[in-house]
């Protein structure tokens, strides 16, 4: 067992829940997960089944009801929201279905956001920008505005602004649902490629099997916890983090459910 | 009803930019409270003058004579025309006030308590000649001076005195203004002391009842012209007419008929302004709201809604607009009327006027908004009848903005900071907006800097030609003296030099036209008044008969440099050339050589005033008072202080309408800025999701709203100096030459208070930023 890669993500026992109509409605139950840095994991599921509250609970834009969420280290559970926000600027990094490119910013501007949120220098932060966007194969659209990019380019701006100041943990929301086959795969490619380069944690949400094949692990969210699919086929078995268990035994009564890789007590702690 | 969910889901839309309507319902009232405020205010003003007129008997005609005994004055009652006639005494003098100053006071001696010119007995009561030392005073030398009924005062009248008590406070419709001194024509409140007394106080001193003044009421109907022809032509050669003034040439009543008549000027370009501005909201609000609907109205076509239904639907957000309108333009009316109404009386000196807002100015108000609101809404409203649902629909989809080109990129590519690029950016990308926004902003401060500018103008115009002066303190006598007795004043400490004049009222005319007119007769070798020629120039020294006109009597009787007019000076006529023309602050001043002056009133070697060169020797021009025969003193500092200090009050109104300004242009920069936040509310939630702190957030909307209001500013400078200098040639057609002028604090008064309030407008868009939430404004395109 490997010790040297330190955790990206240690979740365990979170819970949240929504009211609506007056009924409790539980999203997500004492679900555990944990990355290390330079890991790659793809959620899949269902809509409804609580993967985009899992985003938002790791990306601090929600509050969690109750459990521990760390990322590189730091409890978010506990941060105030100006906190959170300068966690969201340090260690994480977006990439969503939509691109979300700000229409009136170039690529290099826009990948720049990314490092600029982060408080960076601005002089730094092009150089970085413009490495990131010729890392992605788009050292001639620099300047191109995103309506005059293709989807496929405009989602690699995207990872670009995500990655350009080296999070600790990404959060990718179905970053190929908008694209052709094709481009999704390269896409995909170049995400994985560009987050395992800078030693980031990805996750990426989405309902396409075909995205697990490439991550080092998959986990499906059902019934508000993470369990592995039938068979586990891809693990890093090699790679867990410190105080790593064994996959968490499937809940009594619901065998099917896999709340994935625990922290142990201490690691909790 | 066939569109009655259309009507529900427009009125939800409505409801929804309910800030944008409030703010352009705000602005139009801002434009309706500014025409039938001030218009109400004008004519309330004229209104309350005319009724005190009409109540207190006010007199058509004052002929001023050389004092005469009471029964060498023929009779006028006979005189066609004439109803009344009231003789009386006026004599100049002046009392010490409590305060330790001299004012200058005018006695006023009737039979019994006036019958034309009446008191209105504001405390205690009207003079009994059984007690002549009880007198009556006017308000204003209660109010300035501090002097209450039973008050004593001593009243010097030449090397008389006269030691009264006061026994009334009135107020006469003669002397509704003050004016330290008529003959430079500019209000100075206070500076006038009149007390009405009894011919019983001073007929046992002269000796017998002395006139200097004859007051001609006349029958309704008749004209006040024929009547004073007729009037003065039974006065006969016996009598000597020094002045004839008809109610129209009297000081309060032409002063208050020129300064209104200015604001008057000044008040339509204002509206037009704001109704300018009112309809360019209106009209951009209306486009805004069916750019952002145009998919809905895209859905409703081919869902098989009428166009005609469509359109109706969008009258919700109009009728919203115009009740907002009318509702606060007629609320925000009653502020300007008597925000105008008061302010110009205090500044005046006026008694309280009667204020309501008028009749006119309020349905011609309503009228202009239903006008402006038709045309405002027309216009947009007119792209749906064209709109095709393929269009519209096509329309909501393609909502993203081309990449900006040429000067726009190389601008928008200003700065490190991605912040920065991106508020730039946003405003070339929406230029239609960005340029509404700037001229909305130029207008609306631009009209502010105008008045800014106008009210500095006229005062420094004022203030220049003063300046431009040779005296220091003008000196009249109680009756004209022989020149060589003006050596004790020139020998009198802290005078320097002594330039006589001559003063008295003459007729020019030309042709049929026939004008009053004011003379000054000065030395021409040494013309200490200043005078601003149009054209010509002053007499020579050694010229004769020559005579330069004020511009607008030249204008009257059609005269040039160079043609002869008649002059007519107590029944003889003179042939006199006109070698010049002027602009004057005092309408239908006149100036000819002293020598002139003094033949054509057959007074040779007198004088009826002198202008004086002093210097710090002179402690207090008071002491002036005890020279012999001085009936007013004239400080020039005094006066122009006095002025400067009139046009400070008049500020009051000039703030006023500064601050509905503002507001318009506050209300504006919100609006719009509003629109352009919610359309990137994205951008802005994912710019916070991805760590941007709410500060750097607010720090871009503050940009945006900062360089249009900078841009604006300036254009403003441009817009306002512009209207200012065509307002002050207007008023100078009207008036008397008004030269623009540009103090930095007239630029800076405007647009400091706009620097600090324009940021400020950032604050509710970011608030709606922050309140609509990162999740639920990206799950739209984001999570989920």
């Amino acid at each position: 067992m490997s010790t040297t890669k330190p955790n990206a993500v240690a979740v365990s026992g979170l819970c949240k829940a929504y009211t609506q109509g007056g009924s409790h409605v539980p999203v997500l139950k004492d679900l555990n997960l944990g990355m290390l840095r330079g890991e790659s994991v793809a959620i899949l599921g269902v809509s409804g089944t609580g993967k985009s509250t899992l985003l938002n609970i790791l990306s601090g834009l929600d509050p969690a009801d109750r459990g521990q969420v760390s990322i590189d280290g730091l409890d978010i559970t506990q941060l105030n929201p100006k906190a959170l926000a300068r966690y969201r600027r340090e260690k994480v990094g977006f990439v969503f279905q939509f691109y979300n490119l700000i229409p009136t910013l170039t690529a290099l501007e826009n990948t720049m956001t990314g490092w600029e949120a982060a408080g960076k220098p601005a002089k730094e932060g092009e150089t970085a920008a413009r490495d990131m966007l010729a890392a992605l194969g788009l050292a001639d659209k620099v300047d191109a505005f995103p309506e005059q990019l293709s989807g496929g380019e405009q989602q690699r701006v995207a990872i670009a602004r995500a990655l350009v100041k080296r999070p600790a943990l990404v959060l990718a929301d179905e970053p190929t649902g908008n694209l052709d086959p094709k481009t999704a795969e390269a896409t995909t490619h170049l995400l994985l490629d560009q987050a395992k380069r800078f030693g980031s944690a990805l996750i990426i949400v989405t309902h396409n099997p075909a995205i697990g094949e490439h991550t080092d692990r998959t986990l499906v969210l059902r019934g508000g916890r993470l369990e592995a699919p039938t068979p586990v086929s891809r693990t890093l078995a090699g790679e867990r983090p410190q105080g790593w268990a064994a996959p968490s035994p499937p809940p009594k009564g619901d065998e099917k459910t896999w709340g994935g890789p625990a922290l142990s007590q201490e690691q909790a702690a | 009803m066939r569109a009655r969910h259309l009507l529900t889901a427009m009125r939800r839309a409505a409801w929804q930019m309910k800030g944008r309507l409030f703010a352009a319902g705000l602005i139009m009232g801002s434009a309706l409270a500014m025409f039938v405020g001030v218009y109400s205010a004008i004519d309330s003003l004229f209104d309350s003058r005319a009724r005190w007129y009409q109540d207190l008997n006010v007199a058509d005609l004052d002929v001023r004579i050389v004092p005469e005994d009471r029964i060498n004055i023929p009779i006028l009652d006979a005189v066609p025309g004439v109803q009344s006639v009231e003789r009386r005494l006026m004599l100049p003098g002046h009392i010490d006030t409590p305060a330790g100053a001299k004012l200058y006071a005018l006695l006023v001696a009737t039979e019994g308590m006036p019958r034309i010119h009446r008191l209105r007995i504001e405390k205690g009561e009207g003079f009994d000649p059984a007690r002549p030392t009880e007198v009556v005073i006017d308000r204003s030398m209660a109010l300035h001076h501090g002097y209450q009924v039973g008050d004593k005062f001593r009243l010097q009248v030449g090397k008389d005195h006269y030691d009264l008590s006061v026994r009334g406070i009135a107020m006469s419709p003669e002397f509704l203004i003050d004016s330290a001194n008529p003959n430079f024509f500019l209000p100075s409140k206070g500076s006038l002391g009149v007390v009405f007394v009894p011919y019983a106080l001073v007929e046992p001193r002269v000796g017998y009842q002395l006139v200097s003044s004859v007051l001609v009421d006349a029958s309704p109907g008749a004209d006040p012209a024929e009547v004073e022809h007729a009037a003065l032509a039974a006065l006969g050669k016996r009598i000597t007419v020094e002045e004839s003034l008809p109610l129209k040439r009297q000081f309060g009543h032409l002063y208050l008929e020129l300064d209104l008549g200015a604001f008057k000027i000044f008040v339509p370009a204002i509206v037009l302004i704001f109704v300018l501005t009112a309809l360019v909201i209106t009209v951009f609000l209306m486009f805004q709201w069916i750019d952002e609907k145009k998919a809905q109205i895209g859905l409703m076509m081919s869902l098989g809604y009428r166009r005609r239904d469509i359109v109706m639907s969008f009258a919700t957000p109009v009728l919203v607009i115009g009740l907002i309108a009318l509702v606060s333009g007629t609320l925000l009316s009653f502020v300007m009327l008597y925000g105008f109404g008061l302010d110009y009386a205090k500044a005046l000196g006026l008694p309280a006027p009667q204020l309501s807002l008028r009749a006119a100015p309020v349905a011609q108000g309503y009228l202009g908004l239903l006008v402006i609101l038709v045309t405002a809404t027309a216009i947009p409203l007119r792209s749906i009848l064209q709109l095709t649902p393929r269009e519209a629909v096509r329309a909501g989809a393609q909502d993203s903005p081309r990449a900006a080109t040429g000067a726009g990129r190389w601008f928008s590519r200003l700065g490190h900071s991605v912040a920065w690029r991106y508020a730039l950016r946003n405003l070339l990308r929406s230029k239609a907006l960005a340029l509404m926004s700037v001229l909305a902003v130029a207008l609306s401060l631009g009209a502010s800097v105008s008045y800014f500018v106008s009210l500095t103008s006229f005062e420094q115009s004022i203030v220049k030609r003063f300046a431009a002066d040779d005296w220091d303190v003008a000196l009249d006598f109680i009756a004209p003296v022989w020149t060589d007795e003006l050596d004790p004043i020139q020998r009198t400490s802290g005078v320097v030099r002594t330039d006589g004049y001559l003063r008295g009222n003459i007729k020019v005319q030309k042709g049929d036209k026939v004008e009053p007119s004011f003379l000054l007769g000065m030395d021409p070798a040494h013309p200490v008044r200043s005078f601003r020629m149009v054209a010509g120039r002053l007499p020579r020294s050694d010229e004769r008969h020559a005579i330069v006109l004020e511009r607008k009597t030249a204008s009257t009787l059609g005269v040039a440099v160079g043609d002869e007019v008649l002059v007519e000076v107590r029944h003889k006529v003179w042939k006199v050339q006109v070698v010049g023309v002027f602009s004057g602050v005092l309408p239908g001043e006149s100036f000819a050589p002293l020598l002139d002056a003094q033949m054509w009133f057959d007074m040779p070697d007198q004088v009826t005033g002198v202008f004086l060169k002093t210097d710090a020797a002179l402690r207090s021009t008071d002491t002036l008072y005890l020279l012999d025969r001085v009936a007013r003193v004239t400080a020039k500092d005094k006066l122009v202080a006095e002025f400067v200090h009139h046009l400070v009050e008049i500020a009051g109104i000039v703030y006023l309408a500064f601050g509905f300004s503002l507001a318009v242009a506050v209300l504006f920069l919100f609006s719009t800025t509003a629109y352009g936040v919610l359309r990137r509310l994205p951008d802005y939630a994912t710019l916070r999701t991805i760590g941007f702190a709410d500060q750097t957030v607010l720090k871009m909307i503050v940009m945006e709203v900062a360089v249009i209001g900078l841009i604006g500013s300036v254009v403003a400078v441009v817009v306002g100096l512009s209207l200012s200098h065509a307002l002050n040639q207007v008023l100078s057609e009207a008036w008397f030459q008004v030269d623009t002028t540009v103090w930095a604090k007239d630029l800076l008064v405007v647009l400091l208070p706009a620097m600090v309030l324009f940021p400020l407008t950032a604050i509710p868009p970011f608030n709606t930023v922050v309140r609509a939430g990162m999740v639920p404004t990206l799950r739209r395109r984001a999570f989920g």
